[in-house]
């Protein structure tokens, strides 16, 4: 069922989406310390908590959010639901490759994420110092965060037609996020809030936000766990949805 | 012969209205089922209910002589082919792309695939976009992508939908060949003759009822065609108090049974009116279907 899943990845616009957007945030990132090298003095530690900063904040969950669409869209065209109702032997595997598809191209986003900027700051920003190996950690824990994200999204692309709605619920995530990462009295909710969780991860050992822990066990674990138990819990409440709704 | 779908009181109900109501269907083995009714009828909704893609609102559905619920839907679905409403498919993918999704998720080999495509006749076009097919490719494609698994029933909601002349012909040729390797092929249409000349068996739906389900000889027999009694003189005819209409060179009666047409030869003989010709008009399928769905949304 995956490699279905990957057949109807060719020729989408989801590998542009994957690539567009790391490359701004390595943009972003890199014009940034270029204009600012008084404040952000601390070669590789200033640039990659420069490069996730509105990355993690907006440009990841969003490309998720653009992804979990582009993915689903095409099953809401024509009669294309009646055929994958009537080839998926069970509804949670159908929610599985999915979701299992739509990490495809977030990995993807995230090498290139890790690549681009690993490549901007040697030969753009020609930054001193031993090039920072645990970023491509970050980037990989990242995928693993996003997974409630995308579990959601999915659901949501699942269950909607329209291409814009699921993408804009996505954006009051990504705004409600800012704030629980950033206010004190909100932070607990920035374990629950999917696209809060992505931040959280991408900011590990980063510099630009405060308090965001550092790339180490004790705080990357528990951003982990609960990434994976929420995940659960967004297939569960897809395959409910699928049976109730599309099933009814 | 065993059936291989039989409903009992099957009936969907949307919230303003009822799209299906207590069907009682039986589709034999091995037959070429024609499920007609006008636009509207209930055929989509009903064939839906038969794939487990919509729950009826009431009665019970077996296929293969089970009870379709959402564990044997897993189970049989696998060898129903279908295609419903109009021809699914991937636009930004080839044909043959399409066929692979399809065999992925159905765990078919590469040969089921090439034959199902040959059968089509859409082999030499399997490397092109669907986005690109003709309309008439596309219900080719998934008729293609119904019959790759090798199914023992086939479901087809208006296959012929679009189609030339001729291409209806090749799906009509391809419907009854496969019903002659033992497949069930359940097939619907609002056209009478696109399905008259295929089908074994006839069920007709209207306002979601079925008013008839039985061979196309019972079909005739369902409704008695009418009496032509040929007259030089129909003015006297109907002074007898006949309940006719009168045509050219006579007069026509409906609805009469044979005893009926006895007594009205009869009184015309004993009041002197010259009869020439006494006959049934000959009725063509078109008329008894127009008879039994009142005449109501046909093209």
């Amino acid at each position: 069922m995956f490699r279905a899943e990957l057949i109807k990845l060719k020729r989408s616009s989801t590998w542009l989406i994957a690539l567009i957007l790391p490359l701004l945030a390595v943009t972003t990132g890199t014009v940034n310390l270029a204009n600012n090298t008084d404040m952000l003095d601390a070669g590789w530690a200033s640039f990659t908590s420069q490069v996730v900063l509105f990355y993690g904040l907006l440009f990841y969950s969003m490309g998720i959010g653009l992804l979990a669409t582009t993915v689903w869209r095409m099953e809401h065209r024509g009669t294309n639901w009646n055929l994958l109702l009537t080839t998926t032997r069970q509804p949670v595997r159908l929610v599985l490759a999915k979701i299992a598809v739509i990490a495809v191209p977030v990995a993807f986003m995230q090498a290139v994420l890790v690549v681009a900027t690993l490549i901007s700051g040697v030969f753009v920003l020609h930054l001193d110092g031993a090039i920072p190996w645990q970023f491509a950690l970050v980037g990989a824990l990242a995928v693993i965060a996003a997974l409630p994200l995308v579990a959601i999204q999915s659901l949501l692309s699942m269950l909607l037609r329209s291409f814009a709605a699921p993408v804009a619920i996505c954006l009051v995530g990504c705004v409600i996020g800012v704030a629980t990462v950033t206010s004190i009295a909100l932070r607990p909710l920035s374990y629950v809030l999917p696209q809060a969780i992505n931040t959280r991860a991408l900011n590990l050992g980063s510099t630009a936000i405060a308090e965001s822990g550092g790339l180490t066990v004790p705080d990357a674990l528990p951003i982990l766990l609960t990434a994976v138990a929420l995940a659960t819990i967004f297939t569960i409440a897809s395959v409910a949805a699928l049976r109730g709704i599309k099933l009814r | 012969m065993s059936a291989v779908i039989t409903t009992r009181g099957l009936t969907k109900t949307f919230k303003s209205h009822t799209a299906v109501d207590s069907l009682d269907l039986r589709v034999p083995q091995g037959v070429v089922y024609g499920f007609l009714g006008p636009n509207g009828s209930g055929k989509s909704t009903t064939m839906k209910m038969l794939l487990g893609l919509t729950r009826p609102t009431r009665g019970e559905i077996e296929v293969f002589g089970e009870p379709l619920t959402p564990q044997s839907r897993t189970r049989l679905l696998p060898s129903i082919g279908s295609m419903i409403e109009a021809p699914p498919g991937y636009g930004h993918l080839t044909g043959a792309e399409n066929m692979r999704i399809v065999a992925d998720m159905l765990d078919l080999s590469s040969h089921q695939v090439d034959r199902a495509l040959a059968t089509v006749r859409l082999t030499e076009h399997k490397d092109k976009l669907v986005r690109n097919y003709s309309l008439g490719m596309k219900q080719r494609l998934g008729i293609a992508m119904a019959l790759a698994r090798d199914p023992s029933l086939l479901i087809l909601d208006e296959p012929t939908n679009g189609l030339d002349p001729a291409g209806i012909e090749e799906i009509r040729t391809l419907l009854v060949q496969l019903a002659g390797q033992g497949i069930t092929v359940m097939v619907s249409s609002h056209l009478l003759d696109e399905i008259d000349k295929m089908a074994d068996v006839l069920g007709i739906l209207s306002a979601g009822r079925m008013i008839f389900q039985g061979t196309r000889d019972d079909l005739f027999q369902h409704s008695i065609p009418d009496l032509l009694i040929e007259t030089p003189d129909p003015a006297a005819a109907l002074a007898l108090g006949i309940t006719a209409t009168p045509v050219t060179g006579g007069i026509r009666i409906s609805g009469t049974d044979k005893d009926q047409t006895a007594e009205i030869v009869r009184r015309l003989a004993v009041a002197g009116v010259p009869i020439h010709e006494v006959r049934r008009i000959q009725q063509s399928l078109e008329d008894v279907f127009m008879d039994l769905t009142g005449r109501g949304g046909l093209l």
